[in-house]
Parts: C-alpha cells; sequence; structure tokens
C-alpha cells in the first residue's frame, strides 16, 4: 500500500497496461472479420446487420462489439448529405430576376445565395487576374462583347513582367532593405525566365481575393468575440475543429455547394485561412494594456473609436501577424484548391504529379515556395515595420518609392514596346514569357530523378522493403488488431490520469464518433501512421533541437531554416520524396517526418532557450557538467513547452498523412479524396475530415492538459 | 447510515487511491458498457456462419479464372460447374452497367427511363434462389425529379466478370 502512495501515477499506468495488454490478447479476432471490407453502397449481401434511423437504412458486419462496435452513425453522412440537397434544390423558393434571359425564374434561396456568392468571387478573381495578365471579361461584365468588338482596344493589356518586377523590387526595399529587394527581383525574374508567369499570377489573383476577405471575416469575428465572451466560447470549439480538419476535407462540401472552379477553390480557401486572423486578432486585442484602454477611455473615446483610435492600432503588429499566417494558409491551399478547379501553379504542379513528371512539379513546386517565402518576408517585414514621422520633407523625400515605380512602369513600357519590334514574329519576351516557352529545367531534373534511381535503386530498395515489411506492416497489423474495448481503455484511461474524469470523457466522446462511424478501421490506419511519424519527427526534433539551443548561432540558423521550411505549402513536400521513394507508403512517411520536425525542433529550441539564465548559473556554480545541465535541469523544464511541440507535430502529421492520400495510402484521406469524386461525397467528406480532425483534438487535449498540470507543477505558468 | 458512513471513509482515503479507485472503475465500466451493447449489436450465430459460408465461396471464387465466367455455352470465357456458379453468386454483390443495358433492350420502359435519368440506379442486388439453385439479379430504375416512378428489373444472372479485386454480373437473361 506504501508503495502505491508512493507512485501512485506509475501504478495507474501499470493497471492500465496491463487491462490494455489483457483485452488485446484476451479477445480474438471474430471469425469472417477482414480488415476493411469494400462494400458496394447498394449492394445487399445477406450476412449484413441493418438498422433503420429517419427512414436511412444502414447496413453493416456485425462482430462482437468488443472488437468492433456497429457503426450506427452511418445515417450521418447519408443525412448530411440529403440536407444539403434538400437546401440547395428544394427549401423556400423564390423569385428572381434573370438578366439573362430578362425574364423572373424561380430558384431555391441557398442555391440563390450561393450562385451569387460564386459569381462574386469569380468576378473578382477574373479581374485581379485580367490585370495582372490581361483580358476582357471584366470589361464586358460592364459593356457587352458587341462593344467590345467594336473597340477592341478597351481589352485590357496585361502588366510587362518587368513592371511587376521592379514594383516587387521597390516594395521589399521599402518594407525591409536590400536583402529583401534583390530577393523579390529574383523570384520574379525566375518565375518569368522559366515561362511561369501566368500560372503564378493567377495563383496571385486568387490570393490576392481569399487574403483580402479572410482578413476583413478574421478581423470582424476577433472583434466580436473580444468584446462578448459569449461569442469566444461558441467560437474556439469551432476554430478548434476547423483547424485541425484536414485540407481536402473542406473541398467535399464545397464543392457540393458552390460547384468547380475558382470561386470554389477561393472560398475553401477562405474558410481554412480565417481560424488563425480571428485568433491572432483576438490575442492582440488582449495584449492591449489595461492603462492604454483607460486612457482611451478618459480622453472620451466612445467604442469606436476606443476599437479604431487605441485597441487595434496598439494590437498592429499580431494583426498584421495574422495577414502573414492568411496569406501563407492561401498559398498553402493553392495546390489542394487545385483539386476543385483552381486555376494556377496548384494546379500545374498537380497535372504534373499525376504524370508522374517529377522534373515539371519541382519547378512549379520551386514557384509556390519562393511566391510563399516572398510574401512571408514581405508581410512580416510590414508586420515589423514601424511608421516613419518626419517633418519638412521635401515631396521626392515623402514620395520616392511612388515616383520610382512610376518611373518603372514608364520604362517597362518602353521595354515591352521595344520588344514589339525587336521580337517581331513570335513571343514579346519583354511583355510576357508564355508558358512553356521560358527556360525549362524539366530534363535537369527528371536526368537527376535517372541518376538517383540508376545509382541508389539497390540501397532505396533494400531500405524500403525493410521499412515496409519489417515496421510499417507490423506496426499497422499492430494497431488493427487492437479491439475497440481496448482503444477506449487506454483512451480514457490516460485521460483520466492526465486530467481527471473531465478530460476521459472529453477524449472518449472524440473517439466514440470514430469508432460508431464507419471508418473505423481507417482510422486505425490514419493513427498508425500519424504515430509513426511523430515519433520518428519527435526523436529528430528533439535531439536537432537540443544540438542547436546549445548556441546562439545555432539557434538562430535552425530557426531559421524551420522559418522557412514552414511557409513550405504541405503538398511539396511530396516532390522530393517521390523522386527518391517512388509511389509507396515510405514516401508519405518520409514526407510527414520531414514536415512534422518542423514544430518539434521549434518548440525543443524554444523550451530549452526560456529556461532562466539564473538557473543556468545556479547548476554552473554547483559544479555540474554541461551534459548533466541538458538532462538534470533544462529538459525537465523545457519538457512541458517541448510537449505542446509534439502537439503541434501531431497536427502537422496528420495533415500530412492525409495529403498522402494523393500517393495512395489506404486510410481515412483515400476515402475523402474518393468522395471528391462522388456526387453524393459531400456527407462523407465532412464526417471523415470530423474524423481526422476528432483523433487531432483528443491527442491535443491529453497533451495540453498535461503540460499544464506540469508547468503548474514546476511553476512555470509565466512562460 | 451505512452509506453515509463509507462515502466518509471513502473521502478519508488519500488522493492516491481515491485516483486508482476511480481507473478501476472507468475500465470496468467502459468493458460493461461494451458488453451491454453486444446485446443489441453484437454478431449473432447465423451471421457468424454466414461469414464461414462466404469465406469458403471466396476460395472457390479465387480459384476462377480472370475475365468472363458464365453459367451457358459461350464461344468466350470460362464455363463455370453447378457449384461454382453458386460460389460466384453468393460472392457477387455488383451488376455492371452492361449487364443492365442488356437487360433493358427487352424492357422499352426500364430503357427510356434508364436514358431520361442520366443512367442512374437506386438500388441492385444479387440474390441465390435455394429453391430453384438459380441466381437472380435484380436492379431499380427511379426518376431522378418529378415523379416518384421506379421500374424494377430482374433476372437470372448467367454471366459474370472476374476483376482482380472482385466478381460482377455481367449478364442477366430477363427473356
Amino acid at each position: 500500500m506504501e508503495i502505491i502512495k508512493k507512485y501512485p501515477n506509475s501504478f495507474q499506468w501499470l493497471f492500465l497496461l496491463i487491462v490494455f495488454f489483457g483485452l488485446c490478447f484476451g479477445i480474438d479476432v471474430p471469425e469472417g472479420y477482414k480488415y476493411i471490407r469494400s462494400i458496394a453502397e447498394y449492394s445487399k449481401d445477406p450476412n449484413l446487420s441493418s438498422y433503420n434511423l429517419f427512414g436511412i437504412e444502414v447496413r453493416y458486419y456485425a462482430y462482437d462489439t468488443l472488437w468492433r462496435l456497429p457503426p450506427l452513425l452511418g445515417w450521418l453522412p447519408i443525412w448530411v448529405n440529403d440536407s444539403l440537397f434538400f437546401l440547395l434544390n428544394d427549401w423556400m423558393p423564390i423569385e428572381f430576376w434573370n438578366a439573362d434571359i430578362k425574364e423572373f425564374q424561380t430558384r431555391p434561396l441557398i442555391l440563390q445565395i450561393t450562385r451569387v456568392i460564386s459569381a462574386t468571387m469569380l468576378f473578382l478573381i477574373e479581374f485581379i487576374r485580367e490585370i495582372l495578365i490581361g483580358g476582357i471579361k471584366t470589361v464586358v461584365a460592364f459593356t457587352s462583347w458587341d462593344w467590345i468588338d467594336a473597340n477592341p482596344w478597351a481589352e485590357l493589356p496585361g502588366i510587362p513582367w518587368t513592371i511587376v518586377t521592379a514594383g516587387a523590387f521597390i516594395l521589399g526595399y521599402k518594407l525591409n532593405g536590400k536583402g529583401l529587394a534583390i530577393f523579390s527581383a529574383i523570384t520574379m525574374i525566375y518565375i518569368s525566365v522559366f515561362g511561369q508567369w501566368k500560372p503564378s499570377m493567377e495563383t496571385l489573383s486568387f490570393v490576392l481575393v481569399a487574403a483580402p476577405i479572410s482578413f476583413l471575416l478574421g478581423l470582424v469575428l476577433g472583434i466580436w468575440a473580444y468584446r462578448s465572451k459569449r461569442v469566444e466560447g461558441a467560437l474556439n470549439p469551432i476554430l478548434n475543429v476547423m483547424q485541425t480538419m484536414p485540407h481536402y476535407s473542406y473541398l467535399v462540401p464545397i464543392m457540393v455547394i458552390f460547384g468547380v472552379g475558382d470561386h470554389a477553390g477561393a472560398i475553401a480557401t477562405i474558410i481554412f485561412a480565417t481560424p488563425p486572423m480571428v485568433r491572432l486578432t483576438l490575442l492582440g486585442l488582449r495584449k492591449v494594456s489595461p492603462d492604454v484602454v483607460h486612457a482611451g477611455k478618459m480622453s472620451g473615446c466612445n467604442d469606436f473609436q476606443l476599437l479604431f483610435k487605441v485597441l487595434i492600432p496598439t494590437a498592429r503588429t499580431d494583426i498584421l501577424i495574422g495577414v502573414n499566417q492568411v496569406i501563407m494558409q492561401c498559398l498553402a491551399m493553392a495546390v489542394i484548391a487545385s483539386f476543385i478547379g483552381a486555376k494556377g501553379l496548384g494546379w500545374n504542379l498537380l497535372l504534373a504529379l499525376n504524370q508522374l513528371r517529377i522534373g515539371l512539379a519541382l519547378e512549379a513546386g520551386i514557384c509556390i515556395t519562393l511566391i510563399a517565402v516572398l510574401l512571408d518576408k514581405m508581410s512580416l517585414a510590414w508586420a515589423h515595420k514601424q511608421t516613419d514621422y518626419f517633418a519638412n520633407l521635401s515631396f521626392f523625400e515623402r514620395h520616392r518609392y511612388g515616383i520610382f515605380f512610376v518611373g518603372a512602369v514608364v520604362v517597362g513600357l518602353i521595354f515591352a514596346s521595344v520588344g514589339s519590334f525587336y521580337f517581331k514574329e513570335g513571343f514579346n519576351y519583354l511583355y510576357e514569357v508564355p508558358h512553356n516557352k521560358g527556360i525549362s529545367g524539366e530534363p535537369f531534373w527528371n536526368a537527376g530523378v535517372d541518376w538517383i534511381w540508376d545509382t541508389f535503386f539497390q540501397t532505396l530498395k533494400i531500405f524500403n522493403t525493410w521499412l515496409i515489411q519489417d515496421v510499417l506492416q507490423p506496426m499497422r497489423a499492430a494497431f488493427l488488431r487492437m479491439p475497440v474495448v481496448a482503444t477506449f481503455v487506454l483512451v480514457m484511461g490516460t485521460g483520466y490520469i492526465v486530467g481527471g474524469i473531465r478530460s476521459a470523457l472529453v477524449v472518449g466522446g472524440f473517439t466514440l464518433f470514430i469508432a460508431l462511424s464507419p471508418w473505423w478501421d481507417r482510422a486505425l490506419v490514419t493513427a498508425y501512421m500519424a504515430t509513426f511519424g511523430v515519433i520518428a519527427s519527435g526523436i529528430i526534433g528533439i535531439i536537432v533541437g537540443s544540438l542547436a539551443a546549445q548556441n546562439k548561432t545555432s539557434t538562430k540558423i535552425v530557426l531559421g531554416i524551420c522559418d522557412t521550411l514552414q511557409t513550405f505549402p504541405s503538398f511539396v513536400y511530396l516532390i522530393p520524396v517521390m523522386m527518391l521513394f517512388g509511389v509507396t507508403d515510405t514516401s508519405v512517411l518520409i514526407a510527414v517526418i520531414v514536415y512534422a520536425t518542423i514544430p518539434a525542433t521549434r518548440y525543443t529550441i524554444e523550451g530549452l532557450r526560456s529556461v532562466p539564465p539564473a538557473l543556468h548559473d545556479a547548476a554552473s556554480m554547483s559544479g555540474v557538467t554541461p551534459m548533466q545541465r541538458l538532462l538534470k535541469i533544462q529538459f525537465p523544464l523545457a519538457f512541458p513547452h517541448i510537449m505542446l511541440g509534439i502537439n503541434q507535430t501531431v497536427v502537422f502529421a496528420l495533415f500530412m498523412v492525409i495529403i498522402g492520400a494523393f500517393i495512395g495510402t489506404e486510410d481515412l484521406g483515400q476515402y475523402i479524396l474518393k468522395a471528391l469524386s462522388d456526387v453524393k461525397g459531400g456527407g462523407k467528406g465532412l464526417i471523415l475530415g470530423l474524423c481526422v480532425a476528432f483523433i487531432g483534438l483528443a491527442v491535443d487535449n491529453l497533451i495540453r492538459t498535461w503540460a499544464n498540470k506540469r508547468k503548474k507543477l514546476l511553476g512555470l505558468e509565466d512562460y | 447510515m451505512f452509506l453515509e458512513n463509507n462515502l466518509k471513509k471513502f473521502k478519508e482515503t488519500p488522493e492516491s487511491f481515491r485516483q486508482m479507485f476511480g481507473l478501476v472503475g472507468l475500465t470496468v465500466i467502459i468493458i460493461l458498457s461494451f458488453m451491454m451493447l453486444n446485446v443489441f449489436f453484437g454478431a449473432d450465430d447465423k451471421s457468424a456462419e454466414g461469414s464461414k459460408t462466404e469465406d469458403n465461396n471466396e476460395t472457390v471464387v479465387a480459384s476462377l479464372p480472370k475475365g468472363r465466367l458464365n453459367f451457358f455455352e459461350g464461344n468466350e470465357g470460362y464455363k463455370l460447374s453447378a457449384s461454382e456458379y453458386e460460389a460466384v453468386c453468393k460472392n457477387t454483390r455488383i451488376v455492371v452497367q452492361r449487364a443492365m443495358i442488356g437487360a433493358n433492350i427487352t424492357d422499352y420502359e426500364a430503357k427510356k427511363l434508364y436514358f431520361d435519368n442520366g443512367n442512374k440506379i437506386d438500388k441492385f442486388s444479387v440474390k441465390w434462389d435455394d429453391s430453384t439453385n438459380k441466381c437472380f439479379a435484380e436492379y431499380i430504375i427511379r426518376a431522378l425529379q418529378g415523379t416518384t416512378e421506379t421500374i424494377t428489373v430482374s433476372g437470372e444472372a448467367k454471366g459474370f466478370l472476374k476483376t482482380s479485386i472482385d466478381t460482377r454480373v455481367y449478364f442477366i437473361k430477363n427473356f
């Protein structure tokens, strides 16, 4: 008894593990059970059991419920679909004026609203796209095709690439000096000479529409949440789910509601990019000192003035970092949105990957990455830039950047005109380098891939076979061999030990939702892949982070690398691994490891560096060696923070596992991908997305509760 | 009184013991809840027996060649024996479009509705009839909008197609 009193936690864990393994070994795999049975949707099998709910029949293979629960939530995706269908086709028909046929037409309200939203989004995207690369649709929207035939001069010309490059150079210089200016110019020149100008501008037009809308939505919601606790309470769980749901799962219901095309991609992007803006707005406003607020009130500000003249300007930096996050999320979605028809670099990358043209995919991938890094650096520089207040400046000094830009426009136009004389036949390269007419690195990259395969084929094959046969397959079998009751005991028991009954019920609720869905087996496969990725990333991240945290220079270098890698859209990680390992599970897992190592490394460094210097001094005075200091002082104190990094690693790993479905995994992601090509896939996509989100949220709850408890215990709440 | 005393005793127990009791209690509740669910949703003997038969059928089907499998004298494909025919039928879930179009040829109304509604099929099923020792395939064509009209087409499934993953009905005789 005394020993239980002395080590209560160890005994609880021991008990939990004994029960878990006891259940795993005690419950046999039912006869006739096959992992992930494929059931044709409309087929009937006499061996299937069924139940009826709300008139929806759900058929399933019944097993011992200790082994697998019946899919009692099987009706949910069908119900979501039916509801969507009803809303879009039958609910509240209204009359509206159709200008094209000059007649009143009847259409359900929701369908009309979605069509108006779609048309507005499409108009905005087209408008910006035509400013960047030319066109006539916007002019036609305000006039007519007859008018444009009569006045061909009115066709919008695109902006020559030289002007955009000069503009980016000047903007880069204004925001952060010559370093950013040179990088901006190199990026633009790369994009144009490699013939990626048109798709890049298409992507940029998409970002330029989605980002401001996300910014405004996020700002309004953030302010609303700041002013009302109730709104914050309601928004929090929604934001949690939105931020842990994989990108793919947004696409399916959006495709059902808004159709396919650039507008649908932009809407999906807006939904994905808004949550970080809401959170950062709220964080920024919360950080405003009460003294500042009091000073504003004492100066006689009304609510409106207090918000726009005091709170928002004071929280400017955090809000602008929100803008940075919005832009990054928009670019991360650029490739994924192309699954529902968004044009641009993402579309080209997807096509190239589909055709296994790795060199071409790499070119498009580099372009997206360069644009992402450039916009990241620019928006961060904007966020941290202080406004210059100088009096008595001359007109030139006040407007020098604008004047330089006007000069650049004039020079660019002259160049483009000269080009039209010089390149009499073919294309005017001083105006725009057409797609597929620029320099192409594809043969070089393809030769590189061939060389890698020729040189390392045997080594890669041996590694691949070893990893799949000796590590991945046994691990997957172990996960699938877990009876559902054992999983519940393990998950809820862990919740209980970590955070008491409340935590146990929360994680139990999340797990129950997945267990009652028709995709428990798939969820186990997702969990196994994410677990493998998290373990490997965690080990690598903690080791690299610990080594890097030892001095300031290495810390700066590694954090810089993490910053840069974090700006890469997640899809880009698949390209190099496909080059090395082909289309296999190994590729997905290596991509998961690379992608998920970033937060593990970053948080380890930040955790170790946040240990108070006074403790370092105290340790040195006590005569400890550097290794003892790391293991006995720094690690225990930094561990809660490192665990928050592992929490992020789990989310990153889940995202990448789902994206990996593109290569051909067998997990929830594969079903989400299939739902994209299914007419009735909206409900499925949404529920599958929730399943992934709930895996992430369950782990998040456990780790966050543990880390907070541990921090409290160590007296580190302020760190 | 007895309850109160015990509650008091429990409250006086050290925190570590109470937590351990809580964990044990939670574990027992979880296991019992799952056992109770078994009463309503668990597998019965019939379905377990069904699964066994299904396994046998799958073994028979696995031994057959890929491509067309016929239960009639044909120029192409493999001729099924009576036992193989039964195994293939019981193992088949899907009716391919070719079989539907073929069966629709002799049913004008079905053919019209099938093309009018964009080739949408509501439900299909494949059943083995023990009394006649025949395999029957059935599908329901439903109009997309406007009416609740449905047409059920059924017939004897006499031809199948074996792919690398499953078997499908390839020919329905409904004349």
